[in-house]
């Protein structure tokens, strides 16, 4: 944890708050540019350089999720990119998971912040792996839809925006993908996360769904998912009010930067630069948790 | 052609909804906050407030800062619940019962959300 007394003169109340919008704004750019909502930076950042309680940083974490995916899910339906039937299914699945998640983290492991601690490194861990790795699928257009999709109409039609080319693709592997969803929900409402670094390569890779599509549908469905969880933590008291506050103004200024200036960054290439910051943070978690970290 | 349907209007009223939600949300939190320094309090450390609805109302009133921010973060979370909500009547009104049962379901969970979170 920094210690903030005496730094450059600034009263320390005010040094922290400043580092806080720092912060909180540089994961909201990050999470933008990524297509996630940024909690996977957020999180280790509060609980290792604020020394916030960890309960307390995902329940401020996952308001602030709401507040970018919102954002960002607003501009998507505009470009026709969101597949709102295959969100809304996929939703139910999420919702309850997140649900469960925030309402064991609250009971269960109300007292065991080193329980949740363990839980997250892995799920960074994890992250990381598929942020290094992750590419983007085309949709097969000759894979038929599987009986639920075809019953429910999952499939859609895409037009891309740089080629204009429509693209039309049958959903597969539905019942894969709700399961997927359910976990990447409960991981949300455990650890503050949206999950969609889970939910994208779900239905891209698996469910056939086009990556823009997988991405932005992922953006509306995280809306839903972390308001599942933030809910249960409103009302059990777990939002910090001057914590989530100024969290939440930031990410979303920091997204709304992020989708603005994104044309212009490469994110390619920042890519390893994100993947790096993750591996740097599961460390520094597993280090603290040893009780060797400053 | 009678234009189009209900179905087919949903996303723009869905990013309605989003986008007011949102507004409307950063908006009480940014004067909450600012309120909040202006009134000399505010430390991230400080203890979190059950949320208690009475309060906020009083709290509206006397301009007290952090009833700005919680009602401003309340309003942000039940922004997705509004908009399963109308998801729902319209599949309801399409008379669509794969989807209404589909979106009742997820508003029931976001229901059930809240009211574990006052329960535990």
């Amino acid at each position: 944890m920094v210690s903030f007394e005496g730094l450059l003169g600034i009263p320390a109340p005010v040094a922290e708050l400043v580092l806080l919008v720092l912060v909180s704004f540089g994961a909201g750019i990050i999470g933008a540019l990524l297509g996630v909502g940024g909690g996977l930076f957020l999180v280790p950042a509060l609980v290792l350089l604020f020394g916030i309680d960890i309960h307390l940083a995902v329940a401020a974490s996952l308001v602030s999720v709401v507040a970018t995916t919102t954002g960002s899910a607003a501009s998507r339906f505009g470009e026709g990119s969101i597949n709102l039937r295959l969100g809304m299914f996929l939703e139910s699945a999420t919702a309850l998971g997140g649900l469960v998640g925030a309402v064991i983290s609250v009971t269960l492991l109300a007292t065991r912040p080193d329980v949740l601690t363990f839980v997250l490194i892995p799920v960074i861990g994890l992250s990381a792996v598929l942020m290094a790795v992750g590419r983007q699928r085309e949709a097969n257009r000759l894979r038929p839809p599987d009986r639920l999709a075809k019953r429910l109409g999952l499939g859609g039609k895409f037009e891309d925006p740089v080629t204009h080319e429509t693209e039309e693709y049958a959903v597969t592997r539905t019942g894969v993908g709700l399961l997927l969803s359910s976990i990447a929900g409960l991981a949300s409402g455990l650890l503050g996360i949206g999950g969609g670094i889970f939910k994208m390569p779900a239905m891209n890779a698996l469910m056939n769904v086009p990556f823009r599509v997988a991405r932005a549908t992922s953006t509306l469905m995280i809306g839903v998912t972390a308001a599942s969880g933030a809910l249960v933590y409103l009302f059990v008291g777990d939002v910090t009010l001057f914590l989530a506050g100024p969290v939440v103004l930031s990410v979303f200024a920091g997204s709304y930067v992020a989708i603005e200036f994104e044309p212009r960054w490469s994110v390619r290439r920042l890519r390893f630069l994100f993947v790096g910051l993750l591996v740097l943070a599961a460390v520094s978690l597993f280090l603290r948790a040893l009780g060797r970290f400053p | 052609m009678t234009g189009p349907t209900l179905d087919e209007r949903l996303p723009r009223y869905a990013a309605l909804v989003l986008r007011a939600g949102l507004g409307a949300a950063t908006l009480l939190i940014l004067v909450g906050l600012a309120l909040s320094v202006a009134q000399g309090a505010a430390s991230i450390h400080l203890p979190a407030a059950r949320f208690a609805l009475a309060d906020v109302g009083r709290g509206l009133l006397d301009l007290n800062g952090p009833s700005y921010v919680l009602l401003g973060i309340t309003v942000l979370l039940f922004t997705p619940l509004v908009r399963v909500a109308l998801s729902f009547g319209v599949f309801l009104v399409e008379r669509n019962p794969d989807f209404a049962a589909i979106t009742g379901a997820v508003f029931a969970i976001l229901i059930l959300s809240v009211s574990l979170g006052i329960a535990l």
